[in-house]
């Protein structure tokens, strides 16, 4: 029972934390998208700003392009000298300055052309840093001047990273170089701020990328992320942003509770865009990472947004009514399961007096509905010889096969077509009928009265009262119908009905039937010379001789006339030889009164299972002639 | 005349030496030009092997403008201040216990530089019309002061009778120039040369100028202090110039007050622009 009820506690419990286990999951499922989904539309107005920005840097291109002053200049400085050039990158910036300053109105903060062979030509930026190689650091320039097309992405740059559009500058068939825009992420920051509903926004760069680049005078404006040692991000004397961002308490607080989620650097180094939903006391953030890969396809950084978003929270509070509720049911059945154990275990308590009441009852008792078998008490397999109700329903299914057919006694052969079963058979008779004959283990019949109650509606508790002093009297009159009257000896009516228990009983002790055929030798002579009293009393002594001689589970049969026979168990049939020429030298020693010397024949035979007992008998019968045959007073085999 | 002067730099030494005591916390003024961070950055390694090596603590001061430097100085508020030729220069007129004590070096590793008038090559100089001159600050050496000698001089040219404005940096001057929106800019000689690359020339260039130094307050310092923190500086090997970085990064030299003659003039600087 406690194993029992420690198992299925068990698993109750393991169900409920299996319950609890799946409903976090699930929510943190639901967060993450939530968080994902937050991603996915940083994702698309980043897209959706750049794609402006290359509107932006187009119209510019070809507005530049249109004034035809630009071109003519740019021309005479591919084929100048070096101080016509410092003369005519003068003149560029004074052209277009002024475009400049508008440009940067609208957050495009580089402006730089390029010369044919990928040298910076002017920056508008950092005008007086030109001449400068950038064909092999820079790929965008590289490709715009040696490939001829538009190149578009972030890159890294000599003085700071950006998202480039470079354009290549062919005039009159002849490629005069490039010209480039970039955006800071500032201006991208600045729109973001516009569509998305995020608090701030910020961009961490690979050190490696950035610092590969960048002149190195110019590394002092980067600085190292609070994030992680291999990102960096732009100083506050360059970055409007970086210098709200280091004031800002709520950016700090939510970098640190980032820094301390798990998978956060395995994230990162992931080099792949991530969300991670933070939820600190009964506030909600989703701070979102934004790959950013530059032209060369490598990874450069993340752009960073931190908002608030209740959403989550709000999505939290509703897992927790699932596992509120959850928990209210798994109590609920906790209880259930106490009830029905409690009761389960009273009723096994219950159970357990009755049966103990009912084994200690000097009758068998039974429990039955008249046709399956529920209970039996102690007496019952005492009675039977059987361990338990299981070890009894391997071999029948009612006590009822049991009943011996006796005059007098009921049977199921006294069952009536119209009655359901013995049961019912037993209740249409009068009290004084109900008694039936059953033989026990060691093959003793008894006696039994029945007394039939009601236990519920369908069972029936049966009483089997052991009367058999009382019926001491018909007990003998029935051993008389199995035993002859004369010698005493069994009769054939006695082994017609017990054979097959005998094989069986000899079974159960792992050994064979062996069957010896007897017949008094000449016994017609006797009967004829002495008479019949004489003979009669020849044949009550040699049974007496006989039963003497063998054990008490032996059985002597009187088969007819002289003629007897003995079961009896025997392991092979030298064992039965052996007793059955015991018994012939004792009778050929016994003198018998007036008649004198006698002797028998013999015919033995070991039965075999799985042979039919008529059969063997035959055989024996045979091996006695043969005896007969052979001059008597012989053991034929 | 003889006597006076005897008398005035007798009477200045006994107060110097009646007033000066051995302090252990130096108050260093920084540029008032350059933001906390960017200062504590410059100057640290220097204050760090100061402390070291003569057990000074060094506390920052930091002052808004010029103009409070001069206050500091006179108040005794500061010991030591970072400055430039011109700010010296107006210092020294109103408070004579200023003195430098070294002078840092810049890139191209002088401790001098000069100061140019430079203009776009294509733009006409016609001296008989007004002309603009874009100037950094009031109190950069380059600027007010430099700008109106040069001009005099080699072209005799007054630049209060001319458009001037300050454009806060040398290279917002010469920018400006490049632009076309002004038609001469006065700028470091260091500095216009890189914007020759743009197309400015330079038209007049000044004698060497002192750069940037250390200047002491010798009525809040000692002699000896003194003496010890110029040694000091002036014993860091050249190998640690690059490990100490900011502005010891390109060395250092003795000042001498001598380097400032040129600009021991009686000047006027307005303090904004005419246009």
């Amino acid at each position: 029972m406690n194993k029992k009820l420690s198992i299925i506690i068990f698993i109750v419990i393991l169900i409920t934390i299996s319950l609890y286990k799946y409903i976090k999951i699930s929510e943190e499922v639901a967060t993450q998208n939530l968080a994902d989904k937050t991603l996915e539309s940083v994702k698309v107005a980043n897209n959706a700003i750049l794609d402006t920005y290359m509107v932006v840097a187009q119209k510019d291109f070809f507005d530049i392009l249109k004034n035809g002053e630009v071109p003519k200049l740019l021309k005479k400085f591919k084929y100048a000298t070096n101080e016509e050039q410092n003369l005519l990158r003068g003149k560029l910036y004074r052209i277009l300055y002024k475009e400049y300053d508008l440009l940067k109105t609208l957050n495009i903060r580089g402006l730089h052309f390029h010369t044919h062979d990928g040298k910076s030509l002017l920056r508008f930026h950092a005008p007086s840093k030109n001449g400068d190689s950038l064909i092999n650091s820079r790929t965008s320039v590289r490709i715009a001047n040696t490939e001829f097309r538009v190149v578009v992405g972030f890159e890294g740059g000599r003085t700071y990273p950006g998202n480039r559009y470079v354009f290549p500058i062919i005039y009159k068939n002849d490629h005069l170089g490039s010209v480039e825009f970039s955006v800071s992420f500032e201006g991208i920051e600045k729109k973001f701020k516009n569509i998305l509903p995020f608090y701030a926004h910020m961009i961490i760069y690979e050190k490696d990328i950035i610092y590969k680049k960048v002149f190195k005078k110019n590394r002092e404006f980067f600085i190292d992320s609070d994030l992680d040692k291999n990102y960096c991000t732009e100083n506050y004397s360059i970055s409007r942003i970086t210098k709200n961002i280091q004031n800002d308490t709520f950016v700090n607080k939510l970098i640190s509770s980032i820094k301390e989620t798990p998978d956060f650097i395995k994230k990162l180094n992931k080099k792949e865009s991530f969300a991670i939903p933070i939820i600190e006391n009964d506030n909600g953030y989703i701070i979102t990472f934004l790959a950013i890969k530059n032209i060369d396809k490598q990874n450069a950084g993340y752009i960073i947004s931190f908002g608030k978003f209740q959403d989550i929270v709000e999505l939290r509070n509703e897992y927790n009514h699932f596992i509120f509720i959850g928990f209210i049911v798994a109590l609920f059945i906790y209880l259930l399961i106490a009830v029905v154990l409690i009761q389960i275990q009273n009723i096994k308590k219950e159970s357990s007096k009755l049966h103990k009441f009912i084994d200690i009852q000097d009758s068998i008792v039974i429990l039955t509905d008249g046709h399956e078998f529920k209970f039996a008490n102690k007496k019952f397999f005492d009675f039977f010889g059987y361990e338990d109700l299981d070890d009894f329903l391997l071999e029948h299914h009612c006590i009822c096969e049991h009943f011996i057919k006796i005059d007098d006694f009921f049977s199921l052969d006294d069952v009536q077509d119209k009655e359901d079963n013995w049961v019912e058979s037993l209740l249409n008779l009068s009290g004084r009928k109900r008694i039936v004959s059953m033989q026990n283990k060691d093959l003793i019949n008894s006696a039994f009265s029945i007394t039939i109650n009601k236990y519920d509606e369908e069972n029936y508790i049966i009483n089997f009262s052991d009367i058999s002093d009382t019926m001491h009297e018909k007990l003998h009159l029935q051993k008389q119908l199995v035993k002859d009257q004369l010698t005493k000896a069994y009769n054939r009516n006695y082994f017609d009905n017990n054979i097959d228990k005998l094989i069986k009983l000899h079974n159960n002790k792992n050994e064979k039937t062996g069957i010896i055929f007897l017949d008094i030798d000449h016994f017609k002579d006797v009967n004829d010379t002495y008479g019949h009293q004489v003979g009669d009393e020849v044949l009550k002594t040699i049974v007496n001789i006989v039963k003497s001689n063998i054990r008490d589970e032996d059985k002597l049969i009187r088969w007819g006339g002289e003629e007897f026979i003995i079961i009896l168990s025997a392991s092979k049939i030298d064992n039965v030889y052996k007793n059955a020429e015991h018994l012939r030298l004792l009778i050929e020693a016994y003198n018998f009164e007036k008649v004198g010397k006698l002797t028998c024949s013999f015919g033995i035979v070991l039965h075999q299972n799985d042979s039919d007992i008529n059969e063997s008998i035959k055989k024996a019968d045979e091996k006695l002639y043969e005896s007969k045959n052979s001059g008597r007073n012989k053991v034929s085999l | 005349m003889l006597i006076k002067i005897l008398f005035i730099v007798f009477s200045l030494s006994i107060t110097t030496l009646l007033f000066a005591k051995k302090k252990d916390v130096i108050n260093f003024a920084p540029l008032p030009t350059k933001s906390s961070s960017q200062n504590v950055k410059e100057f640290l390694p220097v204050n760090n092997y100061l402390k070291d090596k003569l057990s000074l603590d060094i506390n920052y001061v930091y002052k808004k403008n010029y103009r409070d430097i001069l206050d500091g100085f006179e108040k005794g508020d500061i010991d030591i201040a970072y400055l430039g030729p011109l700010p010296f220069i107006s210092l020294k007129k109103e408070y004579p216990f200023a003195e430098p004590i070294v002078t840092f070096k810049q890139s191209n590793g002088s401790a001098k530089y000069r100061c140019v008038v430079a203009k776009f090559i294509d733009d006409k100089f016609d001296k008989t019309k007004q002309i603009k001159v874009a100037l950094t600050q009031p109190l950069s050496t380059c600027g007010y002061l430099m700008t109106n000698i040069l001009l005099k001089d080699k072209f005799n040219i007054k630049l209060k009778d001319e458009k001037y404005k300050y454009t806060m940096s040398h290279t917002n001057a010469l920018i400006s120039v490049v632009k076309g929106e002004f038609l001469l800019a006065g700028a470091k000689k260091s500095i216009a040369k890189k914007f020759e690359s743009l197309g400015v020339e330079i038209i007049a260039q000044s004698e060497f100028l002192p750069g940037f130094s250390l200047i002491v307050n010798t009525k809040t310092l000692t002699k000896k202090q003194i003496h010890q923190i110029q040694n000091a500086l002036l014993s860091i090997s050249k190998e640690n110039y690059k490990k100490f970085g900011g502005i010891i990064s390109n060395g250092l030299e003795k000042a001498h007050i001598n380097d400032y003659d040129s600009l021991n003039i009686d000047f006027h600087i307005p303090q904004n622009g005419n246009m």
